[in-house]
């Protein structure tokens, strides 16, 4: 953990505390625009493990001058390499200023933009972004395959991955064209590898890849829930600490950030996620695919009349969806065997209230649990509205800070990817090459 | 100026860079997926041999049948190269480039198993199509009829006989799957 702590009007001073020692720390002086860094100290133990790299993504971040300088022996040649890594270059020898060797004055000017290139193929969208910055959304380009799918009723893997093949380049065309930009504009290249279908994955994976290899920038992987929780930060800046509550067709996850690297499960779904089970309701009355938006639209003009179960009220922060998807199948089936016909809109009601009521509680307990005075809602589901004034109204009676994407950031889209990349970017979390694809992963950075 | 070669059909992974003289080829048994290996051993490929990406003057690629996941892959790469560098692009078939890869006075046969059926195909000795790309379950009619080429490939061979072909618009590359999969059959 890193403290902030000011010595003289112009100097001030970062501690890296360990179980409440300081283990290194990072001085700096501030002169108009220019913030030297003076002194750079890490404990022999505590080397090797990036804490150097954390202090000074840490003043990075809490001061904005034109340029940063400092000086180095020039046999230090770790120093060096890691000063080279975040875009400081050698201006001035100083010869002979250590008794072993010349010093070298170094400055880094302060990072022009960032320029992210991002690819999102994980499911059933063809998605390729622009993202300035990690915040903003320079050119996006989304194309979906819902129309192919809805044939099926649902998706067919085989189908989404021949398709992201087909459409990768129009996309890839179409986003550089909007944002009248080259590829070789580009700072790093990013995807999404994980989770999600794998045939669907490996084309964003792969054409990230070769680009990456091409124009000889970085490659980042992204994991498709870290970017859905960094759809926050588009056009906005996400407050920590925070509790993260992920609701999509394959998540339900309740997740503790007590800085932008730092992840903690405080709970999740048992069974179903809480998309799935409003597809599943979809399908028992008959409403075509995608299901979770029809059956919102259902519900708005339906009213609560059918009993639906308590949703594991166990005093837990995990959700359980599997119940009430038995007992929604259950009801129809016995309606009709009676020969009564079902109110699907009443229905859609009923079952969409029970399941809202279960995610506020749940995330209500949670926010208590950990303190956090912040919530971000992330995922498909987030773009229901329901479900996002439910949550809304219970942070503003509680005094939680609120934030939740724009419904177009909730669902799958190469924006977000790049908000993810960009943190990893920041933090110099480069990925290989030799990097594969995966269906299964929890949430990583 | 080079022709790069992918081949991502099979659990061979084969890349080549061919001046027209000169083939430098590096193939691996893919043991995992090829998503480990190709871009890897494309850069590995390319550096060792001194080759930078404005040394290359078109790819051929070779778009199935064979492993649908696997085709996909070499064809994510050579689209991605051809796009952004804007490079022609030529495609081959796998079975094609088996035929041509092997000299007959007779009518030959190319075969490509998988787990339920044959992907096949017949050409004559001047290359010319007799059996146009199919996939049968059982081709015990055809192998008593023509003569199954033994599957080993000559790349030199197989990029003449793409590049005598034309190049494919980079936006309109497909793979070649020959087979339709089972549920776009029996559409709702």
């Amino acid at each position: 953990m890193i403290k902030s702590k000011q010595i003289k009007e112009y100097e001030f001073e970062l501690d890296y505390f360990i179980d409440e020692s300081v283990v290194g720390y990072l001085k700096y002086e501030v002169t108009y625009e220019v913030v030297n860094v003076t002194d750079v100290y890490v404990d022999d133990k505590y080397r090797k493990q990036g804490i150097a790299t954390e202090l000074f993504n840490y003043l990075f971040n809490s001061v904005k001058p034109e340029k940063f300088m400092l000086e180095v022996n020039e046999n230090n040649l770790g120093a060096i390499n890691l000063y080279k890594k975040f875009g400081f270059v050698t201006i001035h020898v100083r010869k002979k200023y250590y008794k072993d060797g010349d010093a070298l004055i170094m400055e880094s000017k302060v990072c022009d933009d960032v320029y992210i290139l991002a690819i999102e193929s994980s499911c059933d969208e063809t998605s390729v972004s622009i993202v300035k910055n990690g915040t903003v959304d320079v050119a996006t380009t989304v194309n979906s395959q819902i129309d192919v799918h809805k044939n099926y009723g649902g998706v067919v893997p085989e189908v989404a991955s021949r398709m992201h093949l087909e459409n990768i380049t129009f996309v890839l065309d179409e986003t550089l064209s909007k944002a009248n930009m080259k590829l070789e504009d580009m700072d790093a290249f990013a995807c999404t590898y994980a989770p999600g279908l794998l045939g669907s994955l490996l084309v964003g994976l792969e054409t990230t890849k070769t680009l990456s290899l091409i124009y000889n920038k970085p490659f980042i992987k992204v994991n498709h829930m870290m970017g859905h929780i960094y759809a926050n930060n588009i056009g906005n800046n996400m407050s920590y600490p925070l509790l993260a509550l992920i609701v999509s067709g394959g998540h339900t996850d309740l997740i503790y950030m007590e800085s932008e690297t730092s992840i903690e499960y405080i709970g999740q779904t048992l069974d179903d996620a809480v998309g799935e089970c409003f597809d599943k309701v979809a399908r028992i009355v008959n409403l075509p695919y995608p299901g979770g938006p029809n059956v919102e639209k259902l519900a708005l003009n339906g009213r609560d009349t059918y009993p639906m179960p308590n949703l594991l009220s166990d005093g837990s922060t995990n959700f359980s969806f599997s119940g009430i998807k038995s007992h929604v199948v259950n009801l129809v089936h016995n309606e009709k065997q009676r020969g009564n016909s079902i109110n699907e809109e009443d229905l859609c009601c009923s079952f969409q209230n029970a399941v809202t009521k279960s995610l506020v509680s749940k995330t209500l307990l949670a926010l208590n649990k950990t303190g956090a005075k912040n919530l971000i809602m992330a995922g498909g589901v987030a773009s229901n509205s329901f479900i996002r004034e439910s949550i809304r109204k219970m942070c503003e009676e509680n005094n939680i800070n609120f934030s939740v994407p724009d419904k177009k950031y909730c669902t799958d889209n190469g924006t977000m990817i790049g908000a993810a990349a960009y943190v990893l970017y920041k933090n110099n979390k480069f990925a290989s090459l030799n990097t594969n694809a995966k269906s299964h992963e929890l949430l990583t950075l | 100026m080079y022709t790069l070669f992918i081949d991502t059909h099979s659990s061979k992974i084969c890349l080549a860079l061919y001046d027209g003289k000169i083939l430098i080829k590096s193939e691996k048994e893919s043991i995992e997926s090829h998503s480990i290996y190709v871009v890897p051993m494309l850069k590995e490929l390319m550096e060792n041999n001194n080759v930078s990406f404005d040394d290359i003057k078109n790819v051929v690629a070779v778009n199935g049948p064979g492993s649908f996941t696997g085709i996909r892959i070499g064809l994510s790469v050579a689209k991605a190269i051809c796009y952004s560098l804007d490079k022609p692009i030529y495609l081959i078939s796998s079975l094609t480039s088996m035929l041509v890869s092997y000299e007959s006075d007779d009518y030959k046969m190319a075969v490509i198993p998988d787990n339920k059926g044959f992907y096949i195909s017949v050409f004559d000795k001047d290359n010319n199509s007799v059996v146009d790309e199919k996939y049968q379950e059982n081709i015990d009619e055809y192998l008593s009829k023509y003569n199954k080429v033994s599957g080993l490939l000559d790349v030199k061979k197989i990029i003449d006989y793409a590049l005598m072909g034309e190049p494919v618009n980079v936006f309109k590359v497909k793979a070649n799957y020959v087979k339709v999969i089972e549920v776009m059959n029996d559409k709702k």
